[in-house]
């Protein structure tokens, strides 16, 4: 709320287009779909939206993660308005388009995933909004006049209640920026204002946006603000009743000063309930409850809820608040906790572990409660049975609640057990997600998960507190003790360097192989360790599917997915099933896939989405395609294995083709990217194997792209092609040279003496040479050996100056020929002793 | 520990004695009057109060001997004997029979080394005919015992006398200096002590412990014996005649001040001018110089009351609070990074700033303030105190920088000595200082809802600090008070009610004592967070007075003691000194010329310059309100640092660097601070020329906004003769950027005088 003169010179201008006629974003990594605008649209609409990035010339699809809006038209744009003034501003072909969204009348409200696809690429995930209020543009700063509009109280834009403002914050020009909104409120009327601008996930470097709001009343008086709330972490919301009839002044904008520019906000602005918090937290399957609200505006109510008969699996078992009540539907609602087993409430009086609440009946249970005053600590008191497993797993900032909850179980007196159990917070794997440690560090994380497993049976204390010892009416809890199943989760694995963060989309082309490989975890508590299979589901017809059994040697599990040369171009969502081998095991499983979608800075992601489904899309043929040959022989320990690979060019394309290996077994090493020069079409990919190689079959792929024309961080400009699986066998090696120490005199000729063993047939000849020699020492002739030979000997040639003393780790690489392919072998580790000539 | 007394400690061990008379007769008067037992006859000598005594007298267990860390020599002992058993055991089981020859003690390596009969790196300490040797010749003699639980220990120890005015220079005084013990008894230790001074160039004292009167002025000495130091205030006398001429007082403050003025036969200088007063206050209560029209209305103004006026108006404003912000900011830390793995998010830092620039711009009791901060709980991100956890210590909580900077924070003490050995020149021991650190062994930190956000939060049943030496659980106990009750309590709390109740002298005063050194340039204690007894305050009962009122009489609103020092004649004094004041430094006897800090003087240069300074990355509009400091604005750094504003790199109020030197005075010479101001889209020249015909009226607008004074007849013909004769507009404009450069890099702008 700043006045600003706002100069009309020329240079200015000319200035503010040069920043505007770039893409939004504040890096300069190209991406295929960097934002789409606006973000936001009301249910039951049609909507036209406009996506900015690289290559969208043959964009002909959108996919949305869930039902509710339809992509109906696409169109080129050659010009795009300018961010605050609306003039437009030329862009390069392919970098604009505009679409028609058209949102169902009964779309949910909230967040909805989408990529775009066009003929070569299926797009970084974006994020679209619906909301159940009209969609009021913000009258942005410096419109037409040149004059500031909403950044003051003096230029507030009036808006109705009931309304989402879709604006724009932290202009090009300032390093803060506040818009100011008006609305009438009468008095004793509830006003909640609500943003979404974290969650819109525009920014994607550069910064992180921040968001305040702040309310004053028609007499000035501040009646409202936050930066952050419990709800929805970075983004906030108000909530209160009008002390008094007129109009109020609501300003919202980057709470610090920022260098990230254009945050994208959505304000929600409505006489619409905002419940912050209920209790319980949850309940069971089919269950009538009375609730107790706790509402923003610091207001309490009851709310009568009809709990589903059933829910699906992990956070699905989450329901909204509004699908269950008879409230009215508002914006980002309250999540609801759902169990198939009973719930028992928390009854005054139980703070210490003498008068613990007796909970009667068995595991698993529920136990819902608050922590209402300053270091109060809840006691519980449960029976449970000797190799009995439980998850036990905390609700509450998952659900909203203040508390950070510390939860701890002993055993109760008279047990003999001396097992404690104390957990404050959890890692990724007990929310069945998985994530970076510190990065992806979220609220639901401060609720503790961990195993409970009674190794006798008996009574045991269950304890929770808050950790930093606050406390409050909204601060619930419900602890549930769930039983436990063994699970795995899959997501892709991020490590190679051709799986950046924008290939989190399987994109086949016609004809073409694509490769992916998936890393593999274990759920929490999980103790199955057997052999895993993958099942995909939601694969377009014809499109093949294969992935290798996973077995516990290596963390990843491989997929390649193969599109028929007259595959229709299309879109689908995939869902990949583990199954445990052996079908009598009740293994659960998904995918659990995170996006960083948000700012980042530093390799921090505040915030991102999480999906159980991967997107997948049958894309245009690909210039080339790609094949390794079966090699005819295995690759030995202790040896190299050159894998032939074909290009199969199309078209008029010659470039250099780029290769690298996504995934080896565990002890296989690769060599550097393998790059097969213009115009050739045959290439050799060599591998090789340590001594710690475990023997057995394996099956490779290796994936292709060209070497230039395209961003090899975001994978824009190129197309990604995996080969066919290949077989190879990690084998023995075929024999072993014990070299034996020598000693050599200079200006003389000496040898050196190996003893072979034989460890594998071969039929031929091979040929062995030295490694590492000291300088001055050569190796005469290569000596030739066969099956069956016991020794070998290498002749040496001293040099009068060679330099004398003991050399160490003289090796010998021995070339064996077997079905036509040539193997190399290292084996020993010998010792020459160089002496001075006798006499000298 | 300050090296300017460490090192004047040192010197004083090893200054050979100066026989002079008087220190004879003192020292054969503290001989007989010694009432220890007498060695050689059938007494018993105790190591802690016999032997031990005498390693120290002889420097044996100095920092710079056996007293290091490593030891000399193969030999260590604990610095200034803060473990006698440890002393005891080195002595006498590290190397059996070594040191101590039990058969024939005379033979001891631990007396052939002293006495120089064995090559001793230390040289020749005492001979075998001093009182030294025989004490632990008879130790020795005795069986080398160590002391019985029921031996006394010392409990304190007092001078003589605790001030001592001398008439004139020339004369000198032996002290005396009397330990008491646990049984109730008193022994005369004055020839064990080891004696300094505050001020060698008054009234050095020697080691016997015998105070020289060198020339007129102020000064204390202090004596050191087992733990605990104790200082006497010296007053020597000017020579000649002395006529107080009983200057008019506006309150307490001038009665205390010129009390203490009158005691040492000083003169206070006149009262400042309306306009010297104007640019004074206006300065140190906004940051900022006094406007051109604030000027006029103030100089026009005849109220008689129109100076407590405007310090009512002045404080009234939200740049008053945002002056205390930029302080406290620095005292507390503020110190983010962009990346939260490396340090404290910038958003924790912009809400921590913010929120302390609002209890500031309210006026929130700074007891109440204390007390949040102490207490701080929560996000770092929603919970702004709470960043007094992160910012103190980032990365990780660490209780030992906590009660350090506690302590040094809210009560002035640096207690970092003592957490190796006892304080050299305090009253802190190693238990002291541990049982204080126990408050913080509870803090913990975690993450919150993202990897910015930190929530700080107490164990209470955290385990309380150990003692290095034995182990020992210190149980919670203030810093020079009792032991606190903190059972299934939040430690922090419970310290920070004892800390700000307001009986509590430490907090205070050290919170009167900040605000005083803003307005003076110095502390009464100074520097203001080095409070110790060797570092007494330069007037007690002033000190004394302001902390009771702070606490007691104005409930720790901090405007109203602010209002009583700006309303005072003390603070309203001139800097123009008289022959007895002129060499004052440290009583207030007139107003101290002082260079004003970094960020302050940035903001006066562009106000004055009429420049619209864009801060990088920032919307603030003063240097004053950057929420890190003007430091981190990246277009003028070096102009920051040159000035040196605060790194926060400690709470060390010595961060904060006023002094001037050459650097300065080049870049604002060659820098390009003014000259770009100068140059870039100029307004403040072309509006005055357009206003002004004449060469006179711009003349004197300029030293207004420069200096908040008019020209002297002088300075105006004087500039006037260098203007060109001419009324080419172009000309004109550079000759006054000219006048305008000079009065901008005169000492009188950038001093507050």
């Amino acid at each position: 709320m700043r006045n600003l003169i706002f100069v009309k010179s020329c240079l200015h201008l000319a200035f503010l287009a040069l920043l505007c006629a770039v893409p939004q974003s504040a890096s300069a990594v190209e991406w295929s779909a960097d934002f789409v605008l606006p973000q936001l649209a009301q249910r039951g609409t049609m909507v036209t939206v406009r996506i900015q990035g690289s290559g969208l010339q043959t964009a002909e699809e959108v996919l949305f993660y869930r039902e509710g809006i339809r992509c109906t038209a696409i169109r080129q744009l050659d010009t795009v308005p300018h961010s605050h003034n609306g003039t437009p501003l030329k862009v390069e072909p392919g970098k604009a388009i505009e679409l028609d969204f058209e949102i169902a009348p009964d779309a949910p409200l909230g967040e909805y995933y989408l990529r775009l696809r066009t003929k070569q690429k299926l797009s970084e995930m974006l994020s679209f909004w619906v909301t159940q209020f009209p969609v009021v543009p913000e009258e942005h700063a410096f419109v037409d006049t040149g004059e500031t509009r909403n950044d003051s109280p003096q230029y507030a834009q009036r808006i109705p209640l009931n309304c989402t403002v879709s604006g724009l914050g932290c202009s090009n020009e300032r390093a803060n920026d506040w818009d100011v909104y008006r609305v009438a409120l009468t008095e004793h009327q509830r006003c909640t204002c609500q943003i979404i601008s974290a969650r819109l996930g525009t920014v994607h470097a550069g910064g992180l946006t921040d968001m305040a709001i702040e309310v004053r009343s028609p007499s000035g008086k501040r009646v409202a603000r936050n930066n952050r709330s419990a709800l929805f972490v970075h983004d906030p919301v108000v909530s209160f009743i009008a002390p008094e009839a007129g109009d109020y002044l609501i300003t919202v904008g980057q709470q610090m000063d920022s260098e990230i520019r254009n945050i994208h906000y959505g304000l929600h602005i409505g006489d619409f309930p905002r419940p912050a918090i209920t209790f319980p937290l949850g309940g069971q399957l089919g269950d009538e409850l009375d609730l107790d609200v706790f509402y923003l505006d610091g207001s309490r109510g009851k709310l009568k809820a009809k709990l589903p008969n059933e829910v699906a699996a992990f956070e699905n078992s989450m329901v909204e608040l509004t699908t269950i009540t008879d409230m009215p539907e508002i914006p980002s609602p309250n999540r609801f906790q759902v169990a198939a087993f009973p719930s028992v409430y928390e009854v005054e009086g139980h703070s210490r572990p003498e008068n613990a609440q007796t909970i009667d009946q068995p595991l698993p249970v529920s136990l819902n409660g608050i922590i209402r005053t300053e270091g109060e600590k809840d006691w519980y008191r449960f029976s449970a049975k000797k190799g009995e497993r439980y998850r036990v797993r905390v609700y509450a900032q998952t659900l909203g609640s203040k508390l950070d909850p510390f939860v701890w179980i002993k055993p109760a007196e008279g047990n003999p057990s001396r097992r404690v159990y104390e957990q404050d917070d959890s890692l990724w794997d007990g929310h069945d997600w998985e994530g970076h440690h510190y990065r992806h560090q979220v609220k639901d994380r401060l609720d503790p998960v961990f195993m409970f497993e009674p190794d006798e049976d008996g009574d045991y204390l269950l304890g929770i507190a808050d950790t930093r010892r606050e406390w409050g009416d909204d601060y619930v809890y419900r602890v549930e003790l769930q039983p436990h199943h063994d699970s795995v989760f899959l997501y892709y694995k991020d490590y190679p360097v051709q799986y950046t963060i924008m290939r989190d989309a399987i994109g086949v082309h016609r004809g073409a192989t694509q490769t992916r490989p998936f890393a593999i975890m274990n759920g929490f508590g999980s103790q199955y360790d057997g052999p895993i299979r993958l099942e995909a589901r939601g694969l377009p017809p014809g499109v093949d599917f294969d992935s290798p059994i996973f077995t516990k040697n290596d963390p990843v599990i491989m997929a390649t997915f193969r599109a028929p040369a007259d595959a229709k171009l299309q879109t689908a969502l995939l869902e990949l099933i583990p199954h445990a081998v052996d079908e009598n095991v009740n293994l659960l499983g998904a995918v659990a896939q995170t996006h960083a979608s948000n700012a980042q800075r530093g390799g921090y992601s505040p915030l991102f989405n999480k999906t159980r489904k991967l997107g997948f899309a049958i894309l245009e043929e690909a210039p080339f395609d790609i094949s390794i040959d079966e090699p005819g022989i295995g690759l030995a320990k202790n040896a190299e294995l050159d894998l032939k690979v074909n290009v199969r060019r199309k078209g008029d394309f010659t470039g250099a083709v780029y290769l690298e290996m996504d995934w080896l077994p565990q002890g296989v090493t690769k060599q550097p990217p393998l790059i097969i020069p213009e115009g050739e079409d045959v290439g050799y990919y060599k591998i090789s194997a340590t001594s710690q190689t475990v023997t057995g079959n394996y099956r490779l792929t290796i994936t292709a792209r060209e070497n230039e024309g395209g961003d090899p961080f975001t994978g824009v400009g190129f197309h990604y092609i995996g080969s066919p699986f290949i077989s190879v066998e990690v084998m023995e090696p075929y024999l072993q040279i014990e070299l034996q120490r020598a000693a050599v005199e200079q200006g003389k000729r000496g040898e050196l003496v190996g003893k072979i063993r034989h460890l594998r047939k071969f039929s031929g000849v091979a040929t062995a040479r030295l490694l590492r020699l000291p300088n001055g020492v050569s190796l005469i002739e290569e000596p030739a050996i066969k099956y069956g030979q016991e020794s070998v000997v290498f002749p040496l040639k001293i040099e009068a100056d060679a330099l004398t003393g003991q050399y160490k780790e003289i090796a010998c690489d021995v070339k064996i020929t077997d079905e036509g392919q040539d193997i190399h072998q290292q084996s020993g580790s010998g010792v020459i002793r160089v002496d001075e000539k006798k006499g000298s | 520990m300050s090296s300017t007394i460490f090192e004047t400690f040192r010197s004083y061990r090893r200054q050979t004695v100066v026989h002079h008379v008087l220190a004879i007769a003192a020292i054969l008067l503290t001989c007989l009057s010694f009432v220890a037992p007498a060695v050689g006859e059938e007494t018993h000598v105790s190591f802690k109060n016999d032997v031990m005594p005498v390693f120290m007298k002889s420097g044996c267990n100095a920092g710079d001997c056996h007293g290091s860390s490593r030891g000399q020599d193969g030999f260590r002992l604990s610095l200034f004997g803060y473990d006698p058993e440890g002393d005891y055991y080195r002595l006498l089981e590290e190397y059996p029979s070594r040191r101590i020859n039990r058969a024939e003690p005379e033979k001891s390596l631990l007396l052939e080394k002293a006495t120089g009969y064995v090559s001793h790196t230390g040289g020749e300490l005492f001979t075998a005919e001093s009182e030294s040797y025989r004490i632990i010749l008879e130790w020795l003699n005795q069986g080398a015992p160590h002391d019985s639980e029921e031996a006394p220990l010392a409990t304190g120890i007092r001078f003589q006398i605790d001030k001592h005015k001398f008439e004139r220079p020339g004369s000198s005084l032996a002290a005396k200096v009397t330990a008491t013990y646990t049984d109730g008894s008193e022994r005369d230790i004055t020839r064990w002590c080891l004696f300094m001074g505050s001020n060698d160039s008054v009234a050095p004292i020697n080691d016997a412990g015998v105070i020289e009167a060198k020339k007129a002025g102020g000064a204390h000495v202090f004596a050191r014996f087992d733990k605990f130091t104790v200082g006497m205030e010296v007053t020597v006398l000017p020579e000649g005649d002395f006529d107080w001429p009983d200057p008019p007082t506006d309150n307490y403050i001038d009665e205390l001040v010129f009390a203490k003025l009158q005691d040492m036969r000083i003169l206070p200088s006149e009262l400042c001018s309306d306009d010297q007063f104007l640019r004074r206050v206006t300065i140190d209560l906004t940051g900022a110089l006094p406007t051109p029209d604030e000027y006029a209305a103030f100089m026009a103004s005849d109220d008689a009351d129109k100076r407590t006026k405007l310090i009512d108006e002045l404080m009234s404003r939200d740049a008053f609070g945002e002056v205390w912000a930029a302080r406290w900011g620095e005292w507390l830390r503020i110190f983010t990074d962009t990346n939260p793995e490396r340090g404290t998010a910038m958003l924790a830092g912009w809400n921590y700033y913010h929120w302390i620039r609002e209890q500031m711009t309210e006026n929130t009791r700074l007891d109440e303030f204390a007390r949040q901060l102490l207490s701080g709980n929560g996000s770092n991100l929603t919970s702004p105190p709470s960043n007094y956890y992160t910012m103190i210590s980032q990365g990780k909580v660490d209780p030992v920088r906590l009660s350090e900077d506690t302590a040094q924070i809210f009560m002035g003490i640096r207690t970092q000595c003592a957490q190796c050995h006892n304080h050299p020149f305090d009253r802190w021991t190693m238990d002291d200082y541990y049982a204080f650190q126990s408050f913080f062994m509870g803090v913990r930190r975690k993450h919150g809802s993202e990897a910015r956000e930190y929530f700080t939060f107490v164990d209470v049943d955290a385990e309380p600090a150990s003692h290095p030496i034995d182990g020992r659980p210190m149980a919670h106990k203030f810093l020079g008070g009792e032991h606190a009750d903190v059972e299934d309590k939040d430690a922090r709390k419970v310290l920070a009610n004892w800390l700000t109740a307001p009986g509590n002298t430490l907090f205070r005063e050290n919170m009167a004592n900040r605000i005083w050194a803003h307005f003076f340039g110095k502390g009464i204690i100074d520097p203001v967070d080095d409070v110790r007894i060797s570092n007494p305050p330069s007037n007690e009962p002033l000190m004394a007075e302001l902390g009771r009122r702070l606490a007691q009489d104005y409930a720790y609103d901090q405007k109203k003691l602010i209002r009583d020092i700006c309303s005072s004649r003390t603070y309203q004094l001139s800097a123009t000194t008289n022959s007895s004041n002129e060499q004052d430094e440290r009583l207030f006897s007139h107003s101290s010329l002082r260079r004003m800090r970094a960020d302050v003087f940035f903001d006066c240069l562009t106000q004055a310059l009429e420049y619209k300074h864009n801060f990088r990355r920032s919307s603030a509009d003063r240097a004053l309100v950057m929420f890190e400091g003007g430091w981190r604005d990246n277009f003028n750094e070096y102009f920051f640092r040159t000035f040196g504003q605060a790194k926060r790199e400690s709470v060390c109020a010595c961060e904060d660097q006023t002094e001037a030197n050459l650097s300065q005075t080049l870049h604002l010479i060659n820098g390009k601070t003014i000259d770009q101001a100068l140059q870039r889209n100029p307004k403040l020249i072309p509006s005055l020329l357009d206003h002004h015909d004449t060469d006179g009226p711009i003349i004197e607008a300029l030293f207004i906004r420069t200096l908040a004074r008019k020209p002297s007849e002088t300075e105006l013909q004087g500039i006037l003769n260098t203007l060109p004769e001419t009324s080419e507009r172009r000309t004109r404009h550079q000759a006054f950027n000219n006048v305008l450069w000079g009065l901008l890099n005169s000492s009188e702008f950038m001093f507050n005088h």
